[in-house]
């Protein structure tokens, strides 16, 4: 490890650990504090005889949960600092802290403390790797500019703006106009903001349209009462798998019919955000789909 | 600026590939910006532009290309036009995810299946919503 990305509670034990390096990905972490708390031994103590207790106890007993609560809030200045250092590529600090503990609870659940590595050592990469899940998932595996990261923040300001005084969301040439960039950067922003969408595709087969699901019950067309209750059967549990705001964000756009400038109204979050999450929600319910009819394996023609 | 009578067909021709399938987004956008779509309109285009391909490209024989035809569809709108030869020739299902994704988000869905096993989808979408001129 290198000094800046030291995580402080893997100091002094850990100086010659390997797998530790900085994220060649991530960005330079030198401007970033490390956290003010200081690694006592008497911590150090208190760490081991959590992990002891940890690795004792049943995963529902009340005492382990205690353990844990502790564990993790010992740790949470290393999660927070870890967060800090992906800072800048459109996600919150807070969020990012957020998935960081996450990483640092499975981190927990998962240490074994007979492998004689410090704790600290194990639990870095696990709530990296945590971060960079969360950044592939919002599709920001592809490297995107921070150009266009900066423009993609000034087209969901200026759409919400436009939006507020129109009552409509805006077009490219009014996004254009108002930001005063030409209209191939107002092009260029939204797709950006949609990069994670080549992968969607690369990654699924898509859909046979072979299937019996759909969302279409609600949606009218003279086919749809048919089969509706075998189309319910198949499309909620695929509802079912989406985080509760995705599958609340796919039921308002195709169940309730909401554009999605009133969704992203509804939910707190940008237009664009909506679309991002829309169009990964359906390529998620698409690529499951194709493994439930692998599983089913009984595809006709 | 849109002038949508008057506008010529525009083909664009991909590989059956999911990482082309970029460049008809990048199209759809351009077009649609053109004619004075508003974003939620865009956006909601592009999604069922990425559905049909998905679509499409599932069952793509292998070296075939995907034809993509955009046409200015009087008085305010656009269609597209996605067409490739495919393995098995599947009608799209109406019951089907993909044909409720697609009829959800643009104006009029129309798919077809040729004797030779090409499936061509044909989307239509209108400006919904008033935009001053």
């Amino acid at each position: 490890m290198t000094a800046a990305g030291d995580p402080p509670a893997a100091r002094d034990a850990d100086a010659g650990q390997p797998g530790g390096r900085p994220d060649p990905a991530a960005p330079d972490a030198d401007a970033t504090p490390e956290p003010e708390t200081r690694w006592s031994a008497r911590d150090r103590a208190r760490e081991r005889e959590l992990l002891e207790l940890i690795a004792s106890l049943d995963a529902d007993d009340p005492r382990r949960v205690a353990a844990r609560d502790e564990i993790v809030t010992m740790h949470l200045p290393l999660a927070g600092f870890l967060a800090r250092r992906f800072r800048d590529r459109g996600e919150s600090v807070e969020d990012l802290t957020q998935v960081a503990t996450i990483g640092l609870l499975k981190a927990v659940d998962r240490f074994e403390l007979d492998r004689g590595v410090e704790f600290s050592t194990f639990a870095t990469p696990t709530m990296v790797g945590e971060i960079k899940r969360h950044f592939r998932d919002k599709g920001w595996a592809i490297r995107v500019p921070r150009r266009l990261q900066e423009l993609r923040l000034a087209i969901s300001r200026a759409t919400a703006e436009l939006s507020q005084r129109t009552g409509r969301s805006p077009t490219v040439a009014e996004l254009a106009a108002h930001l005063q960039v030409p209209e191939e950067d107002i092009l260029d922003g939204l797709e950006s903001a949609q990069a994670y969408a080549t992968i969607s595709l690369d990654a699924t087969a898509g859909d046979t349209g072979e299937d019996g699901s759909a969302l279409a019950d609600t949606l009218g067309g003279e086919d749809a009462a048919l089969g509706e209750v075998e189309a319910r059967a198949t499309v909620h549990p695929l509802l079912a798998s989406l985080p509760a705001r995705e599958r609340r964000i796919v039921e308002m756009r195709f169940y309730q019919n909401m554009t999605q400038s009133q969704i992203a109204e509804q939910v707190g979050v940008s237009q664009m955000h909506v679309s991002r999450l829309l169009a990964k929600s359906l390529a998620q319910m698409r690529t499951q789909l194709v493994e439930a009819e692998a599983d089913a394996a009984a595809l006709p023609g | 600026m849109p002038c949508v009578d008057t506008d010529p067909a525009v083909t664009l021709r991909i590989p059956a590939q999911g990482a082309y399938v970029v460049l008809i987004r990048a199209a759809v956008s351009a077009m649609c910006a053109r004619l004075d779509f508003t974003i939620d309109r865009i956006e909601d285009i592009k999604l069922a532009v990425d559905e049909a391909a998905a679509l499409l490209l599932s069952d793509a024989l292998g070296d075939a290309s995907l034809e993509v035809r955009f046409t200015p569809d009087a008085p305010d709108g656009l269609r597209v036009t996605m067409a490739c030869p495919t393995v098995h020739g599947r009608r799209l299902a109406r019951d089907s995810f993909t044909w409720t994704v697609l009829t959800a988000l643009v104006d009029e869905v129309v798919a077809t299946v040729a004797p030779d096993r090409t499936l061509t989808i044909d989307l239509a979408a209108h400006r919904s919503e008033a935009v001053r001129p």
